[in-house]
């Protein structure tokens, strides 16, 4: 009993003291909390089991972690969201936030793990790992593993090809003969896997490769004896009976266009947040003016999208950068060819300098400008002034199997990677099926579900943890505004004048510019308060022209003059400097307190004595 | 001179009928019409409404509670006729209702006549039978999209017991109900109609922004039991006193150097709700040129209400009429307000001015421009006059459009003031013949007030109310103590009625039923798939297979193509299909296939300068093997002409 109220006691010191990390371990080759919550990280989950997940880790972490509904799917599937943040530190909405949402698309499966994945580091290592624990301390995460959740569940619980389901279930008329979802695609032979279907005919173009496992076009001018056969299409049936099989298959708004910014109705179909799934997701993202940074996962090709600012529509101002031409040469610098106007111009600078340390953290990705048309990161960017990315996972299997480095996987090199790097599972071979409408068919020569867009089980881990260092970059880049230095200087008699520093080394602003455009920010403030004397205000006078871009950090910056109150937006990488000036005649005395607030930077403090 | 009474009003439309709308009969019977209407019968019409199933009266407006009340009794009296669908909620959770008027007897849609072989088995099974509705060409008629032009609601419960109370009776509505569809909703607003009629806190915009917290202000400040208007001495205010009749509030120029002493400002007296202007809230020109928000709400569609209609839009593609109404103006808008002339078809706009503009101009008793009198040759005469004018679009058309027929979008200047507009949206992303009816002008509509203009009309129509027994629309000024503006004084028009509406009773009545008329003719043009002769000959047979060959005559036998020319050009439209339905498994096809392609047929009307070389009839041809004796069905399906069925006998 004793002993129990002891550790009680000591359990309370442990979170009074500053709320010190509590298994903080340095010791790199030991584990440092995975095996407090262990998850299978080579399969894929359903609704049901991600679900779960999720909910198990809330209870295991609660002060780390809530849980909540944003709405309900069309089939009435609840899209949950992970909030994770230290709760002791604050509140969620009171930090500034990245969003993180995975497989908007319904076969994009992958893009679950990868978010799953982050929340279970984050709250796994957050006693033991220094970035964790004050990346959680000072910012918060909010995760949606699954976005498209009827269509996620549908894809890995059922025979799909890689490509289906993609979209919510709004029933559309894909091929337009005025019946709406009537033809989908079916798993004909009951193997569990969706390939191609081949009829026996004398005329037909294809035949079997001489190892039996594809089937391949017979060139025009080679002589062939053996068996023939024509491509029927897709596994399914003739619901309809026109002739085509699986024509008009499931859903048909893709949510990924669904979005307001720069909808269009040819790509998006209907009009802007039609879907629930996507609505409930931007209500939910309107609503949260902390999130400064925004992550989709998507698959594949191993991209990196990035949203810019749009092109300049001024005639570019002559721009020079001292800073760069002095860095190293550096494989990874990704630098954006496209001049912007003035006021993106730091938007531009952070994007840049993002991308490129993404780049080097995942190594094989490409970046790629992300486009606008109805996609979520063109909106969050253009219309919540968030900085927003789709990552683009896997691309099965080219950088393995592309043995002769031209780009493209060939049938061979494929069929290697099957046979040695998968052990020879991953491919339907083809096989004599009675199908009831078409009589004795071939089924297969085709890879299966889980290769072309979703990787192997075996792979998904790899991705998951390289994405996560990713975004726990972002993360700790989100703005820490803070008082650095100052200086007092008597410049009259009974005139002084204190000039501070504030400093926010973090790549990201307290506010992009594009929020500042859209007047959608609240601005830092820096209060002033004076024990004795009086405090010189500045009167309005024209503010100094402000140089914008990254370099700027290396120049010397007039001072700004600063009253009672001072309201500025503090930029990436960036130092400030405020000049007040005081008249007294009892410098002593005198101190000048002087307090930061930021929506998004933090809070600070400095008290300053004139003598 | 005769006035055109509601009772005269009616006869004429009696006739009308009888006549099969025949515009050259028109004229004539019209004049008959006013004279056998007056001569007999004020009688005539008390038991007209007596014999109504759901009596119904413009004396007063029925606002949001009490056109709900309607719409649900009639739902009652006419179940097969009619059912009452909630499509969503408002900001304050006032349901918003849409009555859809159809026989549920007739028609069918294609996926009642095609059965699927298979059905899905695994969790997510196959989309649930359609509505039988989307089978048939649509009309929705929207009112109060802005709750204080509470008129709109009016003409739409007019329209409704017009259609239904002709049910049976007259050969050519009964037609239009059993093969037609149509949508009214009455109340697109009902936050902001509720707030302007039950309350007299008059307000244009829904409630989406209102403070759940903060109750508005009001306060009746002079306790006469009614909510008018509040004038104040403000130096910054923009009314002046009129010198002749002190009722009236004379609005001031922007820069009008009035003094500043004898300046007012004029506000309501009962604090409306916060909220957006819906009809900017929608997704079509939402955005401006330089990337930032034009339209209203945090997004396009933000408003509950907005999203509600665009999504009951969505799902009804069979709508190719729409009526939007609007006050006040007496005429009406057609696309577009964000662009000109040159974002539209040309088939369309001669399909809008020369037969629908025609046509309303007709029922105003306006003149028409001298080009639509004979489209061919008055477009190239007239092109010469404009040319030298500073209007693009007009030269380009060949004719400035009048007052009565016009477009939102400033032509002159080539701007486009209009963000994110139903009207637009409607047109140009969902393919519909939208158009906007800015009801009720006052020197139009009430004879004592003709031609009159400004001041002098204002004057007028003060002296024309005093004279109406019964009727108090605009109230004294009396002096009151206003919380805020301290010494006020409160009259003026009534909160619930407004000087942009039609007064209720006769006046409100003679618009309803020009209304009535026009859009009674705008249904009259809706595309209609038939099914013509289907003749079968039999090639063969082998045991119990059979072959025939199958020919049938597809056509529109409706006055307007199925498609705007705007949506033929979009690769989203479904063009129109015919199918020859069966058992999947006992039907092969040998020539032809399970369903083809006819694209958008062309109407039985000839649209001026647009000739279909093809017309509207096509031959369909198939050749099938049959194994049994099944039933074959031949069904012509269009996503806005309807679809048809007609069994084959062999």
């Amino acid at each position: 009993m004793r002993k129990q109220i002891i550790l009680a006691v000591a359990c309370l010191l442990c979170l009074g003291s500053g709320w010190a990390q509590s298994k903080k371990q340095t010791n790199m080759g030991a584990p440092h909390g995975e095996t407090d919550f262990v998850v299978n990280w080579k399969r894929y989950y359903n609704y049901d089991e991600w679900t779960q997940i999720m909910k198990d880790l809330q209870k295991k972490y609660p002060n780390l972690c809530s849980i909540e509904s944003i709405g309900k799917s069309r089939m009435g599937r609840d899209q949950y969201v992970l909030t994770i943040t230290a709760k002791n530190t604050g509140k969620d909405t009171e930090k500034p936030a990245v969003w993180v949402d995975g497989a908007i698309h319904g076969n994009e499966v992958n893009g679950i793990t990868c978010s799953l994945y982050l929340a279970w580091y984050l709250l796994t290592r957050y006693d033991y790992d220094e970035r964790v624990y004050e990346a959680l301390n000072r910012s918060t995460v909010y995760i949606l593993p699954g976005l498209n959740v009827d269509a996620n569940d549908s894809y890995v619980r059922y025979p799909n090809t890689e490509n289906n389901p993609r979209e919510p279930f709004r029933p559309l008329d894909d091929d337009k003969d005025g019946l709406y979802d009537d033809d989908m695609t079916e798993d004909v032979d009951g193997d569990g896997e969706l390939s191609v279907m081949y009829a026996e005919d004398p005329e037909g173009e294809y035949r079997l490769s001489k190892d039996g496992m594809r089937f391949v076009r017979i060139d025009k001018t080679d002589w062939w004896e053996g068996t023939r056969f024509r491509r029927i299409g897709n596994e399914g049936y003739d619901n309809d009976g026109d002739g085509k099989m699986a024509e008009d298959d499931l859903g048909g708004i893709d949510p990924n266009r669904n979005f307001p910014f720069d909808f269009t109705k040819v790509d998006g179909k209907s009009y802007p947040l039609s879907e629930p799934e996507t609505r409930n997701v931007w209500m939910f993202m309107k609503d949260h003016k902390n999130i400064l940074v925004d992550f989709n996962y998507h698959n594949i090709g191993k991209l990196i999208m990035y949203m810019m600012p749009p092109k300049a529509t001024k005639p570019a101002q002559r721009r020079y950068n001292m800073n760069r031409t002095a860095e190293k040469p550096d494989k990874y610098a990704f630098k954006w060819d496209t001049p912007v106007d003035p006021e993106y111009a730091h938007d531009k600078a952070v994007q840049e300098r993002i991308v490129s340390d993404g780049l080097f953290i995942l190594k094989d990705y490409t970046p790629e400008e992300g486009h606008a048309y109805g996609e979520t990161l063109a909106s969050t960017y253009y219309m919540l002034g968030a900085y927003s990315y789709l990552i683009e996972l896997w691309n099965s299997p080219t950088s393995y199997a592309d043995t002769n480095n031209d780009g493209y996987v060939d049938d061979d090199e494929f069929a290697r990677w099957v046979e040695l790097d998968l052990g020879g599972d991953g491919w339907v071979k083809p096989h004599q099926v009675e199908h009831p409408q078409l009589g004795k068919i071939w089924i297969g020569g085709t890879s299966k579900k889980h290769i072309g867009r979703t990787p192997p089980g075996r792979y998904i881990e790899d991705e998951a943890a390289r994405q996560c260092m990713f975004v726990l970059h972002c993360i700790n880049q989100l703005p820490q505004v803070k008082f650095t230095t100052h200086t007092v200087r008597q410049v009259a008699p009974n005139l002084y004048q204190v000039e501070v520093n504030v400093t926010n080394d973090k790549i990201y602003p307290t506010a992009s510019d594009r929020s500042v455009l859209l007047n959608r920010y609240t601005p830092d403030k820096i209060t002033a308060t004076l024990s004795s004397g009086t405090l010189v205000e500045p009167g309005k006078s024209e503010k100094p022209e402000e140089e914008t871009g990254w370099f700027r950090a290396n120049y010397i910056k007039p001072a700004t003059a600063a009253g009672k109150e001072v309201t500025f937006r503090m930029q990436g990488q960036s130092t400030e400097t405020f000049r007040y000036t005081i008249a007294t005649s009892n410098p002593k005395g005198t101190t000048l307190r002087l307090s930061l607030n930021s929506a998004n930077g933090g809070k600070d403090e400095v008290t300053i004595k004139l003598q | 001179m005769f006035v055109c009474s509601d009772q005269t009003l009616y006869f004429c439309r009696r006739l009308n009928r009888i006549y099969q709308l025949d515009a050259m009969c028109m004229k004539n019977v019209w004049k008959r019409g006013i004279l056998l209407g007056a001569a007999c019968l004020p009688l005539w019409v008390g038991d007209m409404q007596a014999a109504r199933k759901v009596p119904i009266s413009f004396e007063k407006y029925h606002g949001y509670t009490g056109s709900v009340t309607y719409l649900k009794a009639v739902q009652q009296a006419y179940p097969g006729l009619t059912q009452l669908k909630e499509i969503g909620k408002s900001a304050q959770g006032r349901p918003i209702y849409v009555l859809v008027i159809t026989n549920q007897k007739t028609g069918t849609t294609l996926d009642r006549e095609k059965k699927l072989s298979y059905e899905r088995k695994l969790e997510v099974p196959n989309p649930p039978m359609t509505d039988l509705d989307l089978g048939k060409s649509g009309h929705l008629l929207t009112g109060a999209t802005h709750g204080n032009e509470m008129t709109g609601t009016e003409v739409c419960l007019y329209f409704i017991d017009q259609l239904l109370s002709a049910y049976g009776e007259d050969k050519a509505i009964t037609d239009l109900v059993d093969t037609k569809v149509f949508y009214v909703c009455p109340a697109n607003n009902p936050d902001g109609l509720y707030n302007t009629v039950e309350l007299g806190a008059t307000q244009r915009s829904n409630s989406m922004y209102q403070d759940t917290a903060r109750a508005p202000q009001r306060k009746d400040l002079n306790k006469d039991g009614l909510f008018a208007q509040v004038r104040y001495k403000d130096p910054k205010g923009m009314y002046r006193v009129d010198s002749v009749d002190a009722r009236v509030m004379v609005r001031l120029d922007r820069d009008s150097n009035y003094p500043a002493d004898q300046r007012y400002s004029v506000i309501s007296e009962a604090e409306p709700d916060k909220g957006i202007d819906i009809n900017r809230n929608f997704p079509e020109a939402w955005w401006r040129k330089d990337l930032m928000p034009g339209g209203t709400g945090e997004f396009a569609t933000s408003a509950p209400e907005v999203h509600a209609l665009c999504e009951f839009v969505i799902t009804h593609p069979n709508i190719i009429m729409v009526n939007e109404y609007h006050t006040m103006g007496g005429h009406v808008y057609r696309p577009m307000g964000s662009a000109g002339d040159d974002q539209m078809q040309p088939r369309d706009v001669a399909v809008y001015d020369y037969i629908m503009g025609k046509k309303y101009l007709e029922l105003m008793g306006e003149e028409m421009p001298e080009a639509w009198k004979n489209p061919q040759q008055g477009t190239e005469a007239g092109k010469d006059a404009l040319a030298a004018s500073r209007n693009k679009y007009a030269a380009a058309r060949g004719y400035e459009l009048p007052y009565e027929w016009k477009v939102p979008y400033d032509e002159k200047a080539d701007k486009g003031p209009y963000y994110g507009l139903f009207l637009d949206w409607l047109y140009k992303q969902c393919g519909m013949y939208s158009i906007v009816t800015e009801l009720w002008n006052p020197a139009h509509d009430v004879p004592e007030l003709k031609g009159l203009e400004g001041n002098e009309l204002q004057r007028a129509i003060l002296a024309y109310l005093d004279k109406q027994p019964g009727q108090k629309l605009y109230l004294d000024w009396q002096s009151a103590k206003h919380p805020e503006h301290g010494d006020v004084e409160v009259g003026g028009w009534l909160g619930n009625v407004g000087r942009n509406n039609a007064y209720p009773g006769k006046v409100l009545e003679s618009i309803c039923e020009r209304q009535w008329q026009f859009d009674l003719f705008r249904s009259q043009l809706m595309p209609q798939m038939a099914i013509g002769e289907v003749t079968v000959k039999k090639q063969g047979s082998s045991g119990s297979t059979t072959i025939l060959e199958i020919t049938a005559e597809v056509s529109n036998e409706g006055k307007l193509p199925t498609g705007l020319q705007k949506t033929e050009q979009m690769a989203f439209n479904r063009g129109d299909v015919v199918w020859l339905a069966g058992p999947t498994d006992k039907l092969t096809f040998i020539s032809g296939s399970a369903w083809e392609k006819l694209g958008n047929l062309s109407g039985t009307m000839a649209i001026p300068g647009f000739k279909d070389p093809k017309g509207n009839k096509r031959t369909v041809r198939w050749v099938v093997a049959v194994e049994g004796h099944e039933k074959l069905k031949v069904v012509a399906s269009s996503l806005k002409g309807g679809t048809v069925m007609k069994e084959v006998n062999y």
